[in-house]
């Protein structure tokens, strides 16, 4: 169904005119009814393979090589970043119809209420009529699949479709699409930075690293940690769901295009590069069960994480919420409760984690601490402040000081308009507005310098900068006004593994510094078990378990949190 | 505005579609100067001029070749020794066009409701001379007068002037019922009012089968309907219009009596010193306004003399361009360092505006800034004209006595420049009951030059008219207020 | 019902259209000069609506700057020529010949766009400036505000500014043409207001204004700060369009006599008044045809030409 032999993909440049790869000499083939998994760090250049097959190359071009397919294939493309894909002015329900419209599909209605049903959305119904920012982010990027769907295609690339769905939502749809595949027989392309949903859904994985294949093989082989070095820290970056460790993050960056390093790419980062590796490139070759593009394929296996540490005792207690709901008006006058009776209480320095399926009303939660959801019933107490019971513009500046809030995708999070330093300075002049000049810069060096980021970022403006550097900027940005609860909303989920890794690590270590408390909200129980202290399960707005973390979830009591976990473990383990 | 331009439109587009069966029927256009109130009632500020012209009769009418009134509804006439009561002689048979006869009574009726207190109508200034009028023998009427009036005849020449039939005062602005050759059919002063033959008119048939007036308020949009064969004649026409219409139509260059002009409020505080007055119309080189405002033919030099130049009472006055004596004048007004002054104006008359142009660069040499202000048409003559201290104004043509009293007399409604002074009423008064021609003559003479001297009106030139006709259309090369339209043809 | 500029406007006008022009000029070199705005031009140019935009753009620029330098006459002097009171032929000492008054033609077209020019820019500013900023503000009021006045701002936009043009000069009296300004501007700010807002809602939905929100920020810095500059294309765009709509209005008005006094050189009363002599003295009519023309053809193919360079779609935006 699909071949591909030797394609570099890249563009030219303006000035110079020199040509620069994106992807280099990638081989590879898929049938119909197979599904290959690619993996890789962000900017390996997964997504310009995705593209260049459904044929997106806008400004690109193919510099050697050919993509073979049949005849005027249907490509169906699932794009990353639900939320951006969508238009925000059209309801769901015609946004379908324009793709069905344009599918030259019958019975429109009814072919989009199957498909939506198909993706598993609730109450199709009243989905249709809302517009995309009145779904959460999993229901946007079932959307997505749904429009991706309506085509009937016969090749799907998957551009990390599930990063925003929790994890039984994650198993429904690897399900659903197996089920499609098998009925319809189309080829399949996931590209993903989740090694999980790779290892559910695919037979063979390749990992991508600056744009060559590393290492292709067997997916249970590579889960394993394969044979390449890259493929092994991409493996214990991963956090562990049976073990309370903090993952290891790879050190460095990817290389960007045009300033790959002579031999092996990965030699900057790799802790077995010798001379040799410094000048040749090592090709992909068969070695032991893989191949693998490394002059030392590793044979052993290596763990070194590090445990996670336990808040010190004594710590005085900083917030209380007692019995809220939060209720929506709906189309045709229903109410809908997106949070019922729900109560959390939080100490200083702890972190909390809120875990649930996507729809549960996590956000809702956060959004009515931050202030910016009106609640019906119940209270909220902030140790030390009056007015916290009052949306956000009517509380005193100390009080909206003392929270802050870093949200799930830093490239909607960060106003492209500005540059990194009036992003940082906005919220310390805001909360310090009799600050000096040199008083803003110090303070704006040491968040900096906080999550790890140096002077050199001050005048980027965030396109120029990579999603794990946009999530920290957006945590200094947090950070800066010295708060006294973090909200956390889903930070890692946008993020490669390796980057998880380095932000969780950065989390913690920042907790030991700071001291602020933090609500992590996560689909990912992996991703709480490293880092949170007390755990909190939601479920349609009701809160079904609480309690310490490791206690949830080594023993859960609630049948609706084992499923939960069940179907984590289903899908890493 | 645009609502005119508009209706304008749609009535060619309507004008276009009238069939050819109807093709007697003459059309021409009149430019809505008095908006949607224009009636039928000869008297009223607001009438219709186009159309009162077409359904009326006077007592007597200009001659087409002389001054001299010549019979119409009257057939003949005279006055006793003092020329303060006249006997007029009416024609037999006349009907009106609802078919009751013509008789004394109509006249009678016509000229108490002009002459009665209550009357609002300018008219009344020219016609105040009547102290009564009554019914004689032998079907005539009889006029007595309040002073001798030795021209008598002549005020009754005026185009209001029109006889209704008797009671119908407060019917006749919609009915338009009088003697003449063509008869109201549907009156739309904003649209088009069509107008059927009189077969019982009684200076013979009328040749046409009727005639369309349609208002078009854009003097180009009336250029551009006769272009289009959609009007048949534009009773004035300029210089650059002939250019543009070409070789396709006949051309009809007639003096006329009307002119344009500035005027200034005698009484206002800006115009009061008559060396003001004086300074601002002796700057004029009143040749080049023509040449340049009107072309070359189109009009002929006036010293800011009302008079109409075929008038036998027309007073020979020279008023060469005078910058210095402009100058001097300003200066012992005491405006030494020059004159700023607002002149109003709208798009309503197209010799206005370049009149103006002229005018301010002519006038800048003597130091006096000329600020022109405009305003929409359809307000000029209610809101700014006689309200504003100068605007533009034009008047048609007039016999010399009717002129002078309906413009400068005091109290005369239509005295926009408020020129109020008893020796020149009083002079009014002596020159008309003076029987003696050459002394007559003198005493208008002497009202001219002290108009020249000190009036507020600046009158550069009378116009002469340009006709433009269609060449299927034959029309006697008259005035219109002395065109008999009967005579009129279309083939 | 006075609707003109006077003599003091008039010279306001010329010193408005000297800092338009200026402005336009430096714009243009600062575009080549400045390198991210070089692409941005250059996106521009790519499109041939854009190129043809920016030619005749830079041409009214140049007539502007030089012409007055190049002609010898100045717009208002009528000269005596001895037996040619009027309509003196072209020829060296007239390259346009004289109009109806005889003053240099020539030197009439090319400052006969001031007032219009000068009225209009700033009109399209106000219109622009009120219009971004109402539409910005309402998506961050309450949505029962953005309801109410949306409803307004749509029974509004049905009413024909000409008939209220005329309606507000005829109630204040003594209102000159600059009346435009304010009166127009404010019903061409009712469109704009539609198009920014739809784009701002597309901006108040994404995260960072959630952020700032979060933070504590008043609504008017949310607006200036965060939104504001993510709409700086759509409202570049906006202005360009508008301010074409805009001269035709003017155009309107003025053949209307509405705007520009006599005997001010103005294009639109150049072309109401030669209408009449399209076909005896062409060459006094098509000058100020085409001058009027290019430059409503050039704004617009550039606007045109920027709105495909940046990615919007202009058919989103209806005309008033
Ligand atoms: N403005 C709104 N109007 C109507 N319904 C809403 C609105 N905002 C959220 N909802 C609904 O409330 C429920 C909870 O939404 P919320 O965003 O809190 O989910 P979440 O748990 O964060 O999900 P995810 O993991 O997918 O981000 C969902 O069913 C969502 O569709
Ligand atoms: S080739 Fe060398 S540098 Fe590259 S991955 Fe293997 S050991 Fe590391
Ligand atoms: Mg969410």
């Amino acid at each position: 169904m699909l071949d591909i032999r030797e394609l570099s993909v890249g563009y030219t440049e303006n000035i110079s005119g020199r040509k620069v790869e994106i992807l280099s000499r990638v081989n590879l083939s898929i049938a119909g009814g197979e599904t290959l998994g690619l993996v890789g760090e962000s900017g390996s250049g997964k997504s310009t393979l995705g593209y260049a097959i459904a044929g997106h190359l806008s400004g690109l071009e193919i510099q050697n090589g050919s993509i073979d397919t049949k005849e005027n294939p249907r490509i169906a493309l699932v794009q990353q970043n639900a939320g951006q894909a969508l238009t925000p002015t059209m309801s769901i329900g015609r946004q379908l119809n324009e793709v069905l419209k344009y599918a030259q599909v019958k019975n429109r209605t009814e072919k989009a209420f199957e498909l939506m049903e198909g993706v598993r959305l609730p109450d199709p119904k009243s989905l249709m009529k809302r517009l995309p920012h009145q779904l959460s982010g999993g229901q946007q990027q079932r959307v997505l699949i749904a429009l991706a769907l309506a085509r009937n295609p016969e090749i799907l690339v998957l551009d990390e479709p599930t990063t925003a769905l929790d994890a039984s939502t994650k198993e429904t749809l690897l399900e659903l699409l197996a089920a499609l595949q098998k009925s319809q027989g189309f080829a399949m392309l996931i590209v993903s930075h989740d090694l999980g949903i790779i290892r559910t859904a695919c037979a063979e994985t390749a990992v991508m690293y600056a744009g060559a294949f590393v290492e292709l093989g067997n997916t249970e082989k590579i889960i394993k940690g394969g044979h390449h070095p890259y493929t092994r820290a991409l493996v214990e970056a991963l956090p562990h769901i049976e073990e309370r460790l903090l993952p290891n993050a790879i050190e460095g960056t990817p290389p960007k295009p045009g300033a790959r390093p002579e031999g092996c790419a990965f030699a900057p980062r790799c802790l077995y590069a010798e001379d040799k590796c410094r000048h040749a490139v090592p090709p992909l070759a068969p070695a032991q069960d893989t191949k693998v593009a490394c002059f030392f394929p590793l044979v052993d296996l290596r763990k070194t994480s590090t445990a996670v540490p336990e808040p010190g005792e004594g710590k005085e207690r900083l917030l209380a919420v007692n019995n809220i709901s939060v209720q929506f008006k709906q189309h045709g006058g229903q109410i809908f409760k997106a949070l019922d009776d729900v109560s959390i209480s939080l100490n200083t320095g702890e972190t909390l984690g809120i875990i649930g399926e996507s729809g549960s009303g996590k956000s809702t939660l956060l959004r009515c601490l931050a202030g910016l959801q009106n609640y019906s019933a119940g209270e909220m107490i902030l140790e030390g402040a009056e007015d916290f019971d009052r949306p956000v513009e009517k509380r005193k500046r100390a009080t909206q000081r003392r929270l802050q809030m870093v949200f799930q995708n830093p490239s909607t999070a960060l106003n492209p308009n500005h540059t990194i330093e009036r992003i940082l300075e906005i919220p310390y002049a805001l909360y310090e507005p009799k600050s000096s000049r040199s008083e803003r810069s110090n303070a704006i060096r040491r968040e900096l310098d906080l999550v790890r980021l140096t002077d050199q970022h001050l005048i980027k403006r965030p396109r120029e900068l990579s999603g794990g550097e946009l999530q920290r900027v957006a945590l200094a940005r947090g950070l800066i006004a010295r708060p006294d609860l973090l909200l956390l909303d889903e930070i890692t989920s946008a993020l490669d593994v390796s980057v998880q890794a380095a932000v969780l690590d950065l989390l913690v270590k920042i907790q030991r510094s700071v001291g602020c408390a933090m609500i992590l909200v996560s689909h990912d129980i992996a991703v709480m078990r490293s880092i949170s202290h007390k755990l909190v399960v939601l479920k349609n707005g009701r809160i079904v378990e609480a309690g310490l973390t490791e206690q949830i979830l080594s023993h859960p009591k609630e049948a609706y949190t084992q499923s939960l976990i069940k179907s984590a473990k289903a899908i890493t383990a | 505005m645009r609502k005119y331009f508009l209706a304008a439109t749609v009535c060619a587009a309507m004008i276009s579609t009238i069939p050819l069966a109807m093709a007697k029927t003459l059309n021409f256009a009149h430019d809505l100067s008095f908006g949607a109130e224009s009636n039928m009632d000869p008297i009223d500020g607001n009438r219709l001029y186009e159309a009162i012209i077409l359904t009326y009769n006077r007592l007597v009418r200009p001659s087409y070749k002389t001054e001299e009134p010549e019979a119409s509804l009257a057939t003949s006439w005279s006055s006793n020794d003092k020329a303060d009561v006249w006997t007029f002689k009416l024609r037999d048979g006349v009907t009106f066009h609802d078919g009751s006869a013509f008789g004394p009574e109509d006249v009678v009726y016509t000229f108490k409701r002009i002459i009665d207190p209550n009357t609002k109508s300018a008219v009344k200034a020219v016609l105040d001379i009547i102290k009564d009028v009554r019914a004689g023998e032998d079907n005539s009427v009889i006029f007595e007068l309040n002073s001798s009036h030795a021209d008598f005849p002549l005020l009754l020449i005026d185009y209001r002037a029109r006889i209704i039939p008797e009671g119908s005062g407060d019917t006749i602005a919609d009915t338009g019922i009088g003697t003449g050759p063509f008869k109201l059919k549907t009156l739309d002063a904003e649209g088009i009012s069509e107008f059927v033959r009189f077969d019982d008119y009684w200076d013979g048939k009328p040749q046409l089968d009727g005639i369309n007036v349609t208002a078009i308020a854009d003097a180009g949009a009336r250029q551009q309907a006769l272009a289009a064969g959609q009007i048949d004649l534009l009773l004035g026409a300029t210089e650059e219009q002939q250019n543009a219409l070409g070789d396709g139509f006949n051309y009809q260059h007639i003096p006329s009596g009307a002119w344009r002009g500035i005027v200034f409020n005698t009484q206002s505080e800006e115009f009061k010193d008559w060396r003001v007055r004086k300074a601002l119309r002796i700057l004029a080189d009143r040749e080049q306004i023509i040449k340049r405002a009107l072309g070359e033919n189109g009009g002929i030099v006036s010293c800011d003399d009302p008079v109409a130049p075929t008038d036998p009472y027309l007073a020979k006055i020279d008023c060469p361009q005078d910058i210095e004596g402009a100058k001097a004048l300003l200066a012992e007004a005491g405006h030494k360092d020059g004159l700023d002054i607002e002149v109003f104006t709208a798009p309503l008359d197209p010799t206005w505006a370049p009149l103006l142009e002229v005018y301010q660069a002519q006038a800048a040499k003597a130091g006096v800034k000329v600020k022109i202000t405009s305003v929409p048409s359809d307000g000029f003559w209610n809101d700014v004209w006689m309200k504003k201290s100068a605007t533009t104004t034009y008047w048609g043509g007039r016999p010399a006595d009717q002129i002078l009293n309906e413009a400068f007399r005091s109290g005369a409604k239509w005295n926009e420049t408020y020129w109020n002074v008893p020796e020149f009423d009083a002079q009014l008064d002596v020159a008309r009951s003076e029987l003696d021609p050459e002394k007559r003559k003198e005493d208008y003479r002497e009202l001219q030059v002290e108009l020249f001297e000190k009036g507020g009106a600046f009158i550069p030139f009378h116009l002469n008219t340009l006709r433009v006709v269609a060449k299927d259309v034959t029309i006697p090369a008259v005035p219109s207020a002395a065109l008999r339209w009967s005579d009129v043809t279309k083939n | 019902m006075m609707a003109f500029l006077d003599p003091i406007s008039y010279y306001l006008a010329d010193k408005i259209y000297y800092l338009v022009c200026t402005a336009m000029f430096i714009t243009m070199v600062g575009l080549v000069v400045i390198k991210p705005s070089r692409r941005l031009l250059g996106r521009i140019w790519r499109h041939w609506n854009g190129r043809v935009g920016l030619c005749f753009i830079a041409a009214h620029i140049l007539i502007s700057v030089f012409g007055p330098w190049l002609i010898p006459h100045d717009p208002y002097t009528q000269f005596d020529l001895g037996e040619i009171a009027r309509y003196y032929p072209p020829g060296l000492e007239f390259p346009l010949g004289t109009d109806d008054r005889n003053r240099d033609f020539l030197a009439r077209v090319v400052s006969g766009g001031r007032a219009a020019i000068a009225v209009t820019c700033l009109t399209a500013i106000l219109a622009i400036s009120w219009g971004a900023f109402a539409g910005i503000f309402l998506t961050l009021m309450p949505r029962w505000v953005d309801g109410v006045v949306m409803r307004i701002v749509d029974a509004l936009i049905s009413v024909p500014w000409l008939a209220f043009l005329l309606l507000a000069m005829t109630l204040f009296a003594g209102a000159r043409g600059f009346s435009f300004v304010p009166i127009v501007g404010f019903f061409y700010s009712l469109a704009v207001l539609r198009v920014v807002r739809a784009h701002a809602t597309t901006i108040v939905a994404l995260d960072y204004v959630t952020a700032a929100r979060a933070r504590g920020h008043r609504i008017s810095w949310i607006a200036f700060h965060e939104v504001l500059p993510n709409c700086r294309d759509v409202i570049l765009v906006e202005l360009a369009m508008r301010w074409t709509w805009l001269l035709l209005a003017f155009a309107v008005a003025s053949f209307f006599g509405l705007m520009v006094e006599i005997p001010a050189p103005d294009w639109s009363l150049m072309i109401a008044s030669s209408r009449t002599l399209f076909l005896s003295y062409p060459y006094l009519f098509w000058p100020p045809v085409i001058m009027l023309s290019t430059l409503v053809i050039g704004i617009n193919f550039t606007a045109d030409g920027l709105a495909k360079a940046i990615g919007l779609d202009r058919r989103a935006a209806d005309m008033v």
